[in-house]
């Protein structure tokens, strides 16, 4: 994983050079569509890889070691240096990446927001010792963590998901802590606990619809963070036992193929370079419609 | 006299996150499951029955948590972080003997990365919206979606591989050379930097285009002076604040984020001692490599802060 850490998108100020041109608009949505699409199929694809006529990616094909995509009409994208199908593999590893992805960015927001929202909500002491945890999770090195916890606990696709759900968390607790701030003494704020409103129904029903949209938008970021991470994981040996796949796996088993046979390597690459691209980019999108601006950290 | 409060109370802050992690970090360690006397156990030739009792009495570790921490802690506060069981080295020597070759990787990212992204990001904030700006965005779009990893394989392939201009692994000291050493660096550096460069140019840009919108530019640029010295001499260094700030996280970050890329190049640096160290369940050499960067992280965010208000005359208010 590269841990490079970034504030959620800056919105440039608001134009006022010159309107952007009809065509860069059009171009952007061409765009996020097809995002849209590249997801929607790796999602079918790994839900149907059942009743797909595929060879079974576990299993090794002696006949046929490390050839080429569309050498053989029995393995569509070739297969690797011990003769699995790569199609059927890559497939796995779709589920592997989009479920870590989904999964432990879900538990990153829960967690954060949990202690964001408190933080934010009840200030003074709270707000301190919350803001404290945060300080020291973020100044613990995540893949370090990561790779503590796999090697530890044993490589799982539950470990790795709420390890990498633990070590974002406090990334989305900050979202989460100064979007709140930004609401909690806000007037409706004020008039519903005039009203004899609680401090749960508050939380419920006046903060909680108002910081869910940049949470969320910030949590879009984060699963493309998170598949990387996974990668990284799988790609040193500590992803998800075999014989379930990952990209990151199928790099790095692959490698010692990569002056050889260098499609084992290049199309597990290319699958997830495409995704993370796809996901990077509806990321920036949900950013722009939803104005999440710097000025939320 | 007013900066010296802040700055104090921010080394005071400091010193506290430091506690923290390392308490963190005794904490995990002691909740995974298994421990030292264990794993010595384990690889001796002949384990007898009560050997883990033993070792654990004579390592201090039947004590509460608490107690260890405090002891551990007494031994910090020394410089003295313990040692490793494996090879009987002290974790100070271990990291010591580790720590210039990721420094040097270190520095030598940072400095391609900037020398790469700040022109980018200039340029593009002075085309802005142009064809130029484009590019730039889809270019650093795009890098940005590839993982360091891959980085690194795809440039093992073309430059070890195909061209053999460098080596694909290994690592060459500087006292032998400093045109050997730079090479043996040049694939895990690249690969480094292909991930800060788009993450760099981003920020600086959005906050160029900000500058640029300021009266003080209007005014120079009424005055008649030359866009470059407009853009380099008056927009570039109040646009620089928060370019600091994301390469002081990714400074801290890099100390031991580098794991990845160097278990591929084979660079015998902290990433990859603190990988063999999980590995070998070294207890000891984890929690000491762990504080140290750490506090790498920490002193980089606070070195920002001192930066910024050297660099910010508004912060100092």
């Amino acid at each position: 994983m590269t841990t490079t850490v970034e504030p959620p998108a800056v919105e440039s100020a608001p134009t006022p050079r010159k309107a952007r041109p009809a065509k860069a608009g059009r171009a952007r949505g061409i765009l996020v569509t097809l995002s849209c699409v590249w997801l929607v199929l790796l999602v079918a694809a790994f839900t149907l890889q059942p009743w797909l006529p595929l060879p079974d990616p576990a299993r090794s094909d002696y006949g046929a070691i490390a050839v080429p995509p569309g050498a053989s009409p029995d393995h569509l994208l070739g297969t690797d240096e011990i003769g699995r199908d790569i199609l059927a593999r890559l497939i796995t590893g779709a589920r592997v990446s989009l479920t870590v992805g989904i999964g432990s960015v879900a538990v990153a927001v829960v967690i954060g927001s949990l202690l964001g929202i408190c933080a934010g909500f009840f200030g003074g002491r709270t707000n301190r010792v919350i803001s404290g945890v945060i300080d020291v999770m973020l100044a613990f090195p995540a893949l370090v963590a990561l790779i503590a916890l796999t090697v530890f606990m044993g490589p799982g696709m539950l470990t790795i998901i709420v390890g990498i759900g633990i070590v974002a968390s406090p990334a989305v607790a900050r979202v989460a802590r100064s979007a709140t701030l930004t609401f909690a003494n806000r007037e409706f704020v004020t008039a519903a606990r005039s009203m004899g409103a609680g401090s749960l129904r508050i939380l419920r029903r006046e903060i909680l619809p108002n910081v869910v949209v940049p949470i969320l938008a910030y949590g879009t970021v984060l699963v493309a963070v998170a598949v990387v991470a996974e990668g990284s994981l799988s790609f040193l040996g500590l992803g998800v036992p075999p014989p379930q796949s990952s990209w990151g796996t199928m790099m790095g088993t692959g490698r010692s193929e990569l002056a050889t046979h260098p499609h084992i390597v290049l199309l597990p690459a290319g699958a997830m370079f495409v995704t993370l691209l796809a996901l990077n980019f509806l990321a920036e999108h949900v950013g722009k419609r939803f104005d999440i601006r710097e000025s939320v950290l | 006299m007013r900066n010296l409060i802040v700055f104090g109370t921010r080394l005071i802050h400091l010193l506290a996150v430091l506690l923290g992690v390392s308490f963190l970090v005794f904490l995990l360690l002691d909740l995974l499951p298994g421990d030292t006397a264990e794993v010595i156990v384990a690889s001796s030739d002949n384990p007898s029955p009560g050997a883990v009792e033993a070792i654990r009495r004579e390592l201090g570790l039947d004590q509460p948590l608490l107690v260890r921490f405090g002891m551990w802690l007494g031994g910090v506060v020394q410089g003295d972080l313990g040692h490793s069981y494996r090879t009987g080295q002290t974790v100070v020597d271990a990291v010591g003997e580790r720590l210039p070759v990721s420094l040097e990787l270190l520095v030598l990212t940072e400095v391609i990365s900037l020398a790469v992204a700040i022109p980018l990001a200039v340029f593009a904030a002075r085309h802005r919206d142009r064809l130029f700006d484009r590019i730039s965005a889809a270019f650093t779009f795009g890098l940005q979606s590839v993982p360091n990893f891959m980085i690194s394989l795809v440039l093992i392939v073309v430059l070890a591989v195909q061209l053999n201009v460098v080596p694909a692994l290994g690592f060459t000291p500087l006292s032998e050379g400093l045109g050997e050493n730079l090479r043996s660096l040049a694939i895990p550096t690249l690969a480094l930097s292909c991930t800060l460069i788009p993450l760099y140019a981003r920020v600086l840009r959005n906050e160029m285009i900000r500058t640029l919108q300021e009266d003080f530019i209007l005014m120079a640029r009424a005055e008649g002076l030359p866009p470059r010295t407009i853009l380099f001499r008056y927009a570039l260094k109040p646009s620089l604040p928060t370019l600091i700030t994301v390469v002081g996280i990714n400074i801290g970050t890099l100390v031991g984020g580098a794991i990845v890329v160097e278990l591929i190049s084979g660079l015998p640096g902290v990433g990859t001692l603190l990988f063999s160290a999980i590995n070998n369940r070294d207890y000891v050499l984890v929690q000491g490599i762990i504080l140290v960067v750490a506090a790498a992280y920490v002193i980089a965010n606070f070195l920002v802060d001192v930066f910024y208000t050297i660099l910010d005359p508004r912060v100092r208010a």
